[in-house]
């Protein structure tokens, strides 16, 4: 079922089309919001809320991205409002520090890698959990997800100019934060 | 540099900075720092877990409204429909016993039969004697009408 197709399906309400985009899109938006959320749970319940509003606004879908920039949009802003919601939890949350809401999952890092690339890669997860929102976000969406610079900007709202700009700073504090390790 | 970094430069700005880089040892240095960065972002995708498919499909089909949008419009025509269909009846219901009350053995149809103006005009029919003859028409709407005219005139 091409694109088209499936947006009719679901515009009609088809529980076919609605598998088929379950099928097709649900695993990539599963680790596109669980690198913002760090939390297998925290992430089902958000991949969830993220199918569930995109259902909602199906009818106003009407191709001007693809259908996967589109449900990754929804997904990076429901990541990222979740992120905020969690951040003031923690800043009211006597209990945070026994709560690990950010607990970098042991899954998520390659089993093949020699041990000081796995230190490295678990070290800059550290750091970059550190940085600013602005920062840590375009990071994922560089160097996690391969977003080239025109599609953060379509999916950050902002211009390519500010992209640029914006890595720059980011990595710029990430290589400060990581230095002795590099 | 980051241009670089991201294959986001032209091949002209890569010429650019491969230039200076062999030049500048800081410039050089800060690039493989940048560079060893970069190989420490890892991503490898993990499963979701099994039940999460059913769990979406669950929710969504509990939010019927947000899953089934026209299906929604549709359950409230036919909602509407059921709504008519009720008056309709009760209706019929007050027209049938209106006969009963009435009984009167004589019963208008209409189809072509009978005609409204004949009867009106041929009995100087009183208001008392409208709902009546309304009753045992089965079309009061026409009824009504050429009652209407006949007073007009």
């Amino acid at each position: 079922m091409n694109d088209t197709r499936l947006v009719e399906g679901l515009k009609e309400g088809s529980d076919e089309a609605v598998r088929e985009l379950l099928d097709r899109f649900q695993g990539k938006i599963f680790n596109t919001v669980l690198r913002f959320v760090q939390s297998t749970t925290d992430t089902e319940d958000v991949v969830q809320e993220v199918f569930m509003k995109a259902m909602r606004s199906i009818d106003s879908f009407n191709f001007q991205a693809s259908l996967y920039t589109w449900l990754y949009r929804i997904a990076v802003n429901a990541a990222l409002d979740h992120r905020k919601r969690a951040q003031r939890h923690k800043a009211v949350s006597i209990h945070h520090v026994e709560d690990k809401t950010y607990e970098i999952p042991a899954e998520n890092s390659d089993p093949t890698a020699p041990p000081e690339q796995k230190e490295l890669a678990q070290r800059l997860r550290i750091a970059l959990d550190e940085l600013p929102e602005k920062y840590r976000t375009i990071l994922v969406l560089r160097e996690f997800d391969y977003l080239s610079y025109e599609e953060i900007s379509k999916v950050l709202g902002c211009s390519k100019g500010t992209v640029e700009s914006r890595l720059f700073r980011a990595r710029e504090r990430l290589r400060k934060k990581m230095e002795k390790y590099l | 540099m980051h241009v670089v970094l991201d294959d986001e430069a032209t091949e002209r700005q890569a010429d650019r900075l491969r230039a200076h880089l062999a030049r500048c040892g800081d410039c050089s240095e800060l690039f493989a720092q940048y560079r060893r960065l970069k190989a420490g972002f890892v991503a490898r995708d993990v499963a979701p877990p099994p039940a999460l498919q059913a769990r979406i499909l669950e929710q969504l089909r509990a939010r019927d409204d947000s899953l089934h949008p026209h299906r929604r419009d549709a359950s409230r025509g036919v909602l509407i429909l059921l709504r008519r269909a009720a008056v309709a009846a009760l209706l019929v219901g007050a027209l049938s016993i209106g006969l009963i009350l009435i009984g009167q053995n004589e019963t208008l149809t209409a189809s072509g039969t009978v005609h409204y103006e004949d009867l009106f005009r041929d009995r100087s029919i009183t208001a008392d004697e409208i709902l009546p003859v309304l009753i045992k028409t089965d079309n009061p709407e026409d009824a009504l009408k050429v009652l209407w005219r006949l007073e007009d005139e």
